[in-house]
């Protein structure tokens, strides 16, 4: 890197902000005057990154307290349907939602903010309307010709995003990078279907091909320009599609020579000649060169599409470039030396590039450069037009930059001098100083998001207000959980004994699957034909390895349709699983406790009821998830029955002269043999369902009713749900209820996920800013 | 002037009798030969044993064959008639095995037919039991009941056996076996599938009296050799056995189904020479074995090639079977 220019002090048409923490943190440049600028870039970067640290910090404890907010939500939907009116409006007026909002946005803030400050280069963006300058404005700060930097003069330039970067004695070279076919879709041709009203943009290439184009709707065909105009380019996307969809699959990045650029980027040849649509598939290009300037620093520019076209998705591609990529940007036009000024586009261009960064005021991080031709260009001699222009910026134009700059963007020694030197030095001594601005406007917005929850929470604490226990509740408590009680173990202990009676019976769901599996491999047999067999005996030259390979075939074939079994075993635990489920809804009365049933009433139950009860969510747990599969219950049993069909383990060798008929009819027998011998297998396990579901059953049993105090907790589980279970004897939210502790809980939750200590990434002292 | 000795082909329908019997015959002269023993069946047998032999033979053109497919069942009661004798000479002794329609142990058999096979139970002096060994071994002995009719053949043999007091001989006879005498330890499980199944007959045949009269042997035949059971498949509710070659090219090759025949002639062999001068029936043999030194020495050579091992076994009576001269 060159470090040898002088550094220039800044000298910025705006005031410096005043400098916090971060800025204490970052070197002053005015301080150390012996720093080159390269230097100043360097550090500046450098300081960025801790940064980018802390706030990917915050933005992990914001996804942290955005799910305990949901937990909160949840929690908060379910008490309003149990509640009494008055309870239910408390609880519906904690307003969830607008912070879950203001927590969204704040997260896309802090994601453009970390990746800004991630960044390892410093980037200035240039932007402009078409056939102002800009390419012109790039090439002279480069180096580049263009060959590289295709300009304009005599299409439109294209939507592809390219980035210029500084690296010192390299020679020049690019990275292509493509869209992928699903980023196509999304981002290039979903955009126009919604614009145009086209109805479902397309989910596939093969459709966008096939399909033809939905007609523009009558009331944008008529009379507008601008539709049809981007209409008609997204029919060039289609029609052209040919030529370039195989770069979609291509891979990223395809580095390339200076010198192809052009064919990634433009639309037409450098004759002129003929049209290219390459560029359609490419998402970005990069370019590494050493730029002639000395004292450049770690700086790439980025060239963004020129707008005036109409390429839908530059828009907003545009947008999120600024506020992710840039830290300044140069806006360049050329006034028109026939007499010009400041119109309502330039405005648009201006308003545009604002609202990518709103946090940061444009006009400290924005230049204007009016590009000077001479008497001898296209356009003649603009100077006056310049000066004009300059002066009516503000009054007529609107718009306030660092700095108004007039060069010739076409003359390099002048764009260094007057534009780059400028820009740089400015970066050097200002960018601290913005970066700090806009990084405590998202810290500011943070804490007051940090107030808003914290009101939130207040408002969530009052919201069951006090429920006095009534003195007697306790022995009428007692006496109903005695009756419950004993229908709870009643219904568990008469299920058992149906399940042991049904213990050695084939269970009739497993063997319904059982046979529909068997009927599937004896009418789907996949025996090759005589042709086939010839093919393959050719192939291997000998029908002996055709043989060997069709045997394996086969095999995989069928166990391959036993893993249909795995359904059939599902659905016989789930058999279990709902009786189970079914007492305990109704004999244990727990159908109250969430409007689940079957297998997910045991699932909310242990997500929702009884975390604290580990003995039970245990036997909960194992219960619900309790499963038989094929691979594990099945699959060894039958795998000796398969050895007909395995090559080294088959009684049935081929003779010595063997035909394809031979081998057809071996194959055969061979399959159905080993089908039957598969079920008889399996005909051996039919009744073993029933035997798990009594086994699991039973153990379910016993660690929730028999297993050491098993009763107590249950007692103490049922007082906490008790105005649940008993609505009308008992207050639903009462003290020590289980739904006001867990209600209580999770408003401690999100309490601490939202600590101020966990909004915070610019440090210490900044409170006095 | 010529002995008659008579035996009863016994078991359910479409087990395999009269293809066990065209295995004996066809094998007796291949085994026998050297013994310069001829085996001579009458004009009509030989005729129908000829048609025998070649639907067995053309199990082995197709790979696969279902049992009772193959084979056609027998129509009636029929006789076979087999002449033993020297080479070369008058034959003087003659041996009339009696495959009965099947279907006459069957349930639904009128009553006449169901006596007609018990007096020749009675009559006959040995008794061969066909037993179709896959439906004795294969799905837990699912279809054993059904195609060996192993209750009802117990039931015949208790009916007829009452007060015999001549020595006679049975043998349990299992067909279709190759799979099952492939290895030492499969023919162990079929000598033990077949004493549990017969567990009942056994038990009457080893009660009181019987016990020293009644010689059983079990000799499993194979009576086509390279063929084995392969699956059953149920239609209609009907099981259909499937038997496969063990090998493409393999081609018709009985073995052991002279075994029955050794161990028959063996028995009458005994007879002779333990000289039960009371039982009068047996007083034929006398002239028969007394023609010649000769064609006595040969059947005793004949009768000593008697397998007891790979699923062979003597199951009781071993006196009655020995060969020692008295």
């Amino acid at each position: 890197m060159n470090t040898d220019g002088p550094p220039v002090a800044g000298q910025g048409g705006a005031k410096p902000p005043r400098e916090g923490a971060l800025a204490s943190r970052l070197p002053r440049p005015s301080d150390e005057p012996a720093v080159s600028r390269s230097d100043q870039i360097a550090r500046i970067i450098e300081s960025r990154q801790p940064l980018a640290r802390d706030i990917e910090q915050v933005q992990y404890h914001l996804l942290h307290l955005s799910e305990m907010l949901t937990a909160l939500e949840q929690q908060r939907d379910r008490m309003v349907q149990m509640g009494e009116e008055g309870m239910s409006a408390r609880l519906r007026d904690i307003d969830l939602a607008a912070l879950q909002y203001k927590l969204t946005t704040e997260l896309e803030n802090l994601d453009r903010l970390s990746h800004r400050f991630a960044r390892d280069t410093l980037h200035i963006g240039v932007i402009g309307r078409a056939r102002q300058g800009k390419s012109r404005l790039l090439q002279s700060l480069s180096g580049l010709t263009s060959t590289e930097i295709p300009d304009g003069d005599r299409q439109h330039c294209t939507g592809v995003r390219s980035t210029i970067s500084h690296n010192p004695g390299v020679a020049p070279y690019a990275e292509v990078w493509f869209y992928t076919m699903r980023g196509f879709l999304d981002e290039v041709i979903a955009p126009y279907y919604y614009q145009l009203r086209l109805g479902q943009p397309p989910d596939r290439l093969d459709e966008f091909a096939g399909k033809p184009l939905p007609a523009l709707a009558a009331n944008l065909s008529t009379g507008y320009a601008e539709p049809q105009a981007k209409y008609e380019h997204l029919r060039r996307y289609r029609n052209t599609l040919d030529q370039y969809y195989r770069l979609l699959s291509a891979p990223s990045p395809r580095r390339i020579s200076p010198q192809e650029i052009r064919n990634y980027v433009a639309q037409d040849t450098p004759d002129g000649q003929r049209t290219n649509v390459t560029h359609f598939a490419v998402r970005e290009v990069k370019v590494v060169c050493s730029f002639p300037q000395e004292d450049v620093g770690k700086i790439a520019m980025i060239d963004l599409p020129g707008l005036g076209d109409t390429g839908i998705g530059d828009q907003e591609r545009l947008i999120a470039t600024l506020g992710h990529e840039v830290d300044i940007i140069l806006l360049v036009r050329m006034p028109r030396a026939a007499g010009d000024q400041w119109s309502d586009v330039d405005v648009q261009l201006y308003d545009l590039a604002r609202a990518a960064l709103p946090d940061l005021p444009l006009d400290q991080w924005s230049f204007l450069v009016l590009n000077r031709t001479s008497a001898l260009s296209n356009n003649g001699d603009n100077l006056k037009n310049c000066r004009d222009l300059q002066d009516t910026l503000t009054s007529e134009g609107h718009m306030e930059v660092i700095d108004c700059l007039v060069a010739d963007c076409a003359n390099p020694q002048e764009v260094q001098h007057t534009v780059l030197d400028r820009v740089l030095s400015y970066l050097a001594s200002h960018m601290t100083a913005l970066d700090y601005r806009y990084a405590r406007s998202c810290q500011d917005r943070l804490l007051s998001l940090q107030q808003d929850t914290h009101a939130e929470l207040e408002k969530a604490r009052q919201a069951l207000g006090s429920v006095p226990s009534a003195a007697s509740e306790f022995p009428l408590f007692q006496r109903l959980f005695r009756g419950v009680w004993d229908d709870l173990t009643g219904g568990l202990e008469r299920l058992l004994k149906e399940l042991d009676g049904q213990r050695t019976r084939e269970n009739p769901v497993f063997e319904a699957h059982v046979e529909r599996a068997l009927e599937v491999c004896r009418t789907d047999t996949v025996l090759p034909s005589i042709e086939a067999i010839e093919i393959r005996r050719d192939r291997f030259g000998s029908y002996e390895m055709a043989y060997q390979e069709y045997l394996h075939e086969l095999r995989t074939h069928l166990t391959r349709h036993f893993l249909a079994l795995d359904e059939g075993l599902r659905l016989s635990t789930d058999e279990v699983k709902e009786q189970v489920a079914a007492v305990l809804v109704q004999q244990g009365r727990m159908g109250t406790l969430t409007p689940s049933r079957g297998v997910d009433f045991l699932r909310a139950m242990v997500d929702q009821m009884l975390q604290e009860y580990p003995l039970f969510c245990a036997s909960f747990e194992t219960l619900a998830t309790f499963e038989l599969s094929y691979r594990g219950f099945i699959q060894y049993r039958i795998r000796r029955t398969l050895d007909e069909l395995t090559p080294d383990l088959t009684s049935l060798a081929l003779s010595s002269h063997p035909s394809a008929y031979e081998v057809l009819e071996c194959l055969c027998s061979l399959y159905h043999e080993t089908l039957y011998k598969v079920r008889l297998a399996l005909t051996n396990w039919l009744s073993e369902p029933n035997e798990a579901a009594f086994a699991i059953a039973e153990e379910f049993t016993d660690q929730v009713l028999r297993a050491e105090g098993a009763r107590e907790g249950w007692e103490r589980f049922y007082y906490e749900v008790r105005g649940e279970i008993w609505a009308s004897e008992f207050q639903k939210f009462g003290e020590s209820s289980m739904v006001r502790r867990q209600w209580q809980e999770a408003i401690q939750r999100v309490d601490e996920a939202s600590r101020p200590d966990r909004f915070q990434f610019l440090r210490g002292g900044e409170e006095g800013v | 002037m010529t002995a008659t000795v008579q035996i009863t082909m016994l078991g359910g329908s479409g087990v395999g009798k009269t293809s066990l019997l065209t295995s004996m015959y066809e094998q007796f002269n291949a085994t026998v030969g050297v013994t310069n023993l001829q085996l001579t069946p009458d004009l009509e047998s030989s005729a129908i044993l000829s048609d025998r032999l070649a639907e067995l033979k053309s199990l082995l053109e197709d790979f696969e064959a279902t049992a009772g497919q193959g084979i056609l069942k027998t129509a009636q009661k029929r006789l076979f008639q087999f002449d033993i004798g020297q080479s070369g000479r008058r034959p003087s002794l003659s041996l009339q095995f009696v495959d009965y329609l099947g279907e006459w142990i069957d349930a639904d058999a009128t009553p006449e037919e169901k006596l007609q096979v018990l007096n020749l139970l009675r009559e006959s002096r040995v008794v061969l039991v066909a037993i179709d060994a896959a439906a004795l071994m294969e799905e837990n002995r699912r279809w054993n009941e059904k195609i060996n009719r192993t209750q009802q053949v117990t039931d015949l043999f208790k009916r007829a056996y009452q007060g015999v007091y001549e020595p006679r001989m049975v043998l349990l006879a299992p067909v279709k076996c190759e799979k099952y005498l492939s290895h030492e330890q499969a023919a162990a499980e079929l000598q033990e599938t077949i004493k549990k199944e017969y567990r009942s007959l056994l038990n009457f045949l080893a009660s009181g009296v019987l016990k020293e009269k009644v010689a059983v042997v079990i000799t499993p035949v194979q009576t086509v050799g390279s063929v084995i059971f392969s699956r059953i498949e149920v239609r209609n509710r009907e099981p259909h056995f499937f038997f496969r070659k063990v090998r493409y090219d393999s081609v018709y090759s009985p073995k052991d189904s002279d075994q029955p025949l050794r161990y028959l002639l063996r028995f009458l062999l005994s007879m002779h020479y333990r000289r039960f001068g009371r039982w009068l029936l047996f007083d034929f043999l006398r002239e028969w074995f007394g023609v010649g030194h000769y064609l006595r020495e040969a059947i005793e050579e004949f009768a000593r090639g008697c397998k007891e091992s790979q699923g062979f076994e003597v199951v009781q009576g071993r006196e009655l079977l020995s060969l020692d001269h008295q």
